[in-house]
């Protein structure tokens, strides 16, 4: 390890490196030369002037986005088929409109039919031809 | 000129003034050129690299010395300019072309071995490679200290480390080196 540091001491601060003849007169020189005459300060952008419209400029962006989100929404809800539309059911329309419907589809063992036909026939349906179809 | 035969403080007043700031700044140029070429030509082990970096560190100094207010050292600010110059080279140098971290020390030391501006002394050149071998801060600081003889506290403001730690980073740059002649017996 002595012999190590002895190397560090006995190279000294010779890197080693040189620089071509005259390198440095020539340098400065050149240098000098090159120097533009004034230095060339960067030009800084002048402040902007903030006005309210640039203040509130953010929360506008912001609230006309939201506006179009909710609208596009409402547009796709209004164009999709109604889910409870019978129109977009057609089996189950045709299935309703058949006169055994309700007692097809519908528990009816503690229902007395005629009770049943005299309430229809209140409300207004056309019994004879159900019984007619019954026959 | 030299440098103790110069008044640092007047230079730095006449630097501030417009009239005498140009004639100033080309006393700066002979003053420094030598320490700053040899602080960058260290970094990058190549002089014409060394030549545009300091002449960019020049530049950019003579564009920014309206900020130079006198603060801190004339060298220790164009020192300052000139070891981020070198450092930004060689990042850019490693970008371009593309060294990844496990092959940065055998660059450098390629760019060691094909720089043609040596005197042929073998043990320098070995431990050029020796520090070469060293991360770059400690590199930096082994460089400043050992070869421009540099207090430790002007090479604290320029790198903006603790005394403490630079003298920590020196000792283990030297143990390093002597670990890599060490295995180099």
């Amino acid at each position: 390890m002595e012999k190590d540091k002895d190397i560090l001491v006995g190279i000294g601060r010779r890197s080693g490196m040189t620089v071509p003849e005259g390198y440095f007169a020539d340098f400065a020189e050149r240098m000098k030369a090159m120097l533009p005459e004034q230095p060339e300060v960067p030009v800084e952008a002048a402040p902007k002037k903030v006005n309210v419209w640039l203040r509130v400029r953010p929360y506008v962006y912001m609230a006309a986005m939201f506006a179009g989100v909710w609208m596009m929404m409402k547009m796709f809800s209004s164009l999709s088929p109604d889910a409870d539309s019978l129109d977009s059911r057609p089996a189950l329309a045709s299935a309703i409109s058949k006169p055994d419907f309700p007692e097809k589809y519908y528990a009816v063992d503690n229902v007395d039919t005629y009770s049943l036909l005299d309430e229809m026939y209140e409300d207004g349906v056309a019994v004879e031809d159900l019984m007619e179809t019954e026959e | 000129m030299a440098k103790k035969d110069v008044d640092l403080d007047d230079l730095v007043n006449r630097l501030r003034e417009p009239a005498t700031c140009r004639k100033a700044f080309e006393e700066v140029i002979s003053l420094y050129s030598d320490q700053l070429y040899w602080q960058i030509r260290r970094m990058v082990n190549n002089h014409d690299d060394a030549n545009d970096l300091l002449q960019n560190t020049f530049i950019k100094a003579w564009n920014a010395i309206g900020n130079f207010r006198g603060d801190a050292k004339l060298s220790t600010w164009l020192h300052k300019i000139a070891i981020n110059e070198s450092l930004s080279f060689i990042e850019q140098e490693k970008k371009r072309l593309n060294i990844s971290l496990d092959d940065e020390e055998s660059y450098v030391i390629n760019t060691i071995e094909a720089d043609t501006n040596i005197d042929g002394d073998e043990l320098a050149l070995q431990l050029r490679k020796a520090v070469a071998s060293l991360p770059e801060k400690q590199r930096l600081v082994f460089n400043m200290k050992y070869y421009d003889d540099m207090k430790y506290e002007e090479i604290s403001e320029i790198l903006g480390t603790s005394v403490g730690a630079l003298k920590t980073s020196y000792h283990i740059a030297v143990k390093k080196i002597e670990q890599y002649f060490e295995d180099l017996d």
